[in-house]
């Protein structure tokens, strides 16, 4: 590999993060239907928490790291928003549909979330085949970052004793509840600035 | 090749790890990995680990010259020695040298010396002048050694919260 897209780091973390979505997602899978005592404190739930830990963190390292380095490519700039998508919406699906899970996830909020991607995705391709540059606003990044606190509490509730360190079980099902509903609040409203700022693409088009 | 050379490549290589076709950066550090390994026993832990970086870096700090011109470019790929003492360094304080702390200690390692926070790309020039007592291969090792540094804080976080049974929060 001292050729092509996987010559350097920003590709190759992307396609670790990748590689560790996919593990993500087999844990997930394997429990199959799980209620809460069967996944709490559980081996496989305390790997899963700092696998979506340790993918999530490095989200920033191989954008920084191509930029730095005068490293972008084109790859890198389908890859790395792909990869991020497949992490954090594949973790909610999940989250959605395990029954320990279902009751801070409702699949209604993951469809307005996902319905977001499409509509900005689709206003970004739109945009760029224009000639216009549409990279993500601050807006967009508070909202994976809040994406990514969400399942973070969720998985990080059960993989620890929270009650061994003072920490009432009570208080992070509030956090989570009130993560996912910023969840929605900030996909919704970055979705909107991002329809906004798009306007004067529309208005000169018939 | 003369004796001599493949015994110097072999040195620098850490037993020709570095040679792999692919990431001899990561290839490099499993040798440290080996090392740590190989002292588990060892009492006290720390200072083997940085007693033995400091001979690796003493020993391969002047063949650093040598490693560019027979790779015939800046920092080669051959030359693993660099990953070698910045893996020690990153391990020196973890307590009990298990797979799990070893394992998690080469990620961390490799994360830091990947990314080379500051002021790791300032290290990397040192050297390079002719007014200076330091010779290039001080500035192949020294930003490992910084990476190496950024990594002993995160395993002596890591040590003192989750890697220490006693201290383990979870059941």
């Amino acid at each position: 590999m001292t050729h092509g897209v996987f010559r350097h780091w920003p590709n190759r973390i992307t396609a670790i993060r990748f590689a560790g979505a996919i593990v993500l997602f087999s844990i997930f899978a394997s429990w199959g239907a799980p209620n809460h005592e069967a996944v709490v404190r559980a081996t496989s739930t305390k790997i899963a928490f700092w696998l979506f830990v340790v993918t999530a963190l490095t989200d920033y390292l191989d954008g920084y790291l191509a930029r730095r380095d005068n490293l972008v490519s084109a790859f890198g700039r389908i890859a790395d928003p792909f990869v991020d998508k497949v992490l954090v919406l594949g973790s909610m699906i999940f989250l959605a549909v395990m029954p320990w899970s279902q009751e801070w996830f409702p699949a209604w909020i993951i469809v307005v979330v996902l319905a977001r991607e499409f509509l900005v995705t689709g206003i970004r391709s739109y945009v760029e085949s224009k000639g216009g540059s549409f990279a993500a606003d601050l807006f967009g990044k508070i909202k994976m970052v809040v994406q990514c606190l969400a399942i973070g509490f969720a998985l990080g509730r059960i993989s620890f004793n929270w009650e061994a360190l003072g920490i009432q079980l009570v208080w992070l099902s509030w956090c989570t509840h009130i993560l996912v509903w910023a969840t929605l609040v900030t996909s919704i409203g970055s979705g909107l600035s991002y329809v906004f700022k798009a306007r004067a693409y529309f208005a000169g088009d018939e | 090749m003369p004796i001599l050379e493949r015994l110097k490549l072999a040195i620098v290589s850490c037993g020709f790890l570095g040679c792999a076709p692919v990431m001899p950066g990561t290839f490099g550090t499993l040798g440290g990995v080996l090392f740590a390994y190989l002292m588990r026993g060892a009492e006290p832990f720390w200072a083997w680990c940085l007693g033995l970086a400091l001979v690796i870096y003493l020993i391969t700090r002047t063949m650093g010259e040598w490693a560019e011109q027979y790779a015939g470019k800046k920092d080669p790929g051959i030359f693993v020695q660099d990953e070698v003492v910045g893996y020690l360094v990153t391990v020196a304080w973890i307590g009990e040298p298990t797979i799990l702390s070893l394992a998690c200690a080469f990620f961390v390692f490799r994360l830091f010396d990947i990314w080379k926070p500051f002021p790791c790309r300032i290290l990397e020039k040192v050297g390079k002048g002719d007014a200076s007592c330091a010779r290039p291969g001080d500035g192949i090792l020294l930003d490992d050694v910084m990476a190496g540094i950024y990594g002993f804080a995160v395993m002596a976080l890591l040590r003192t919260y989750l890697l220490e049974p006693s201290s383990w929060v979870v059941q």
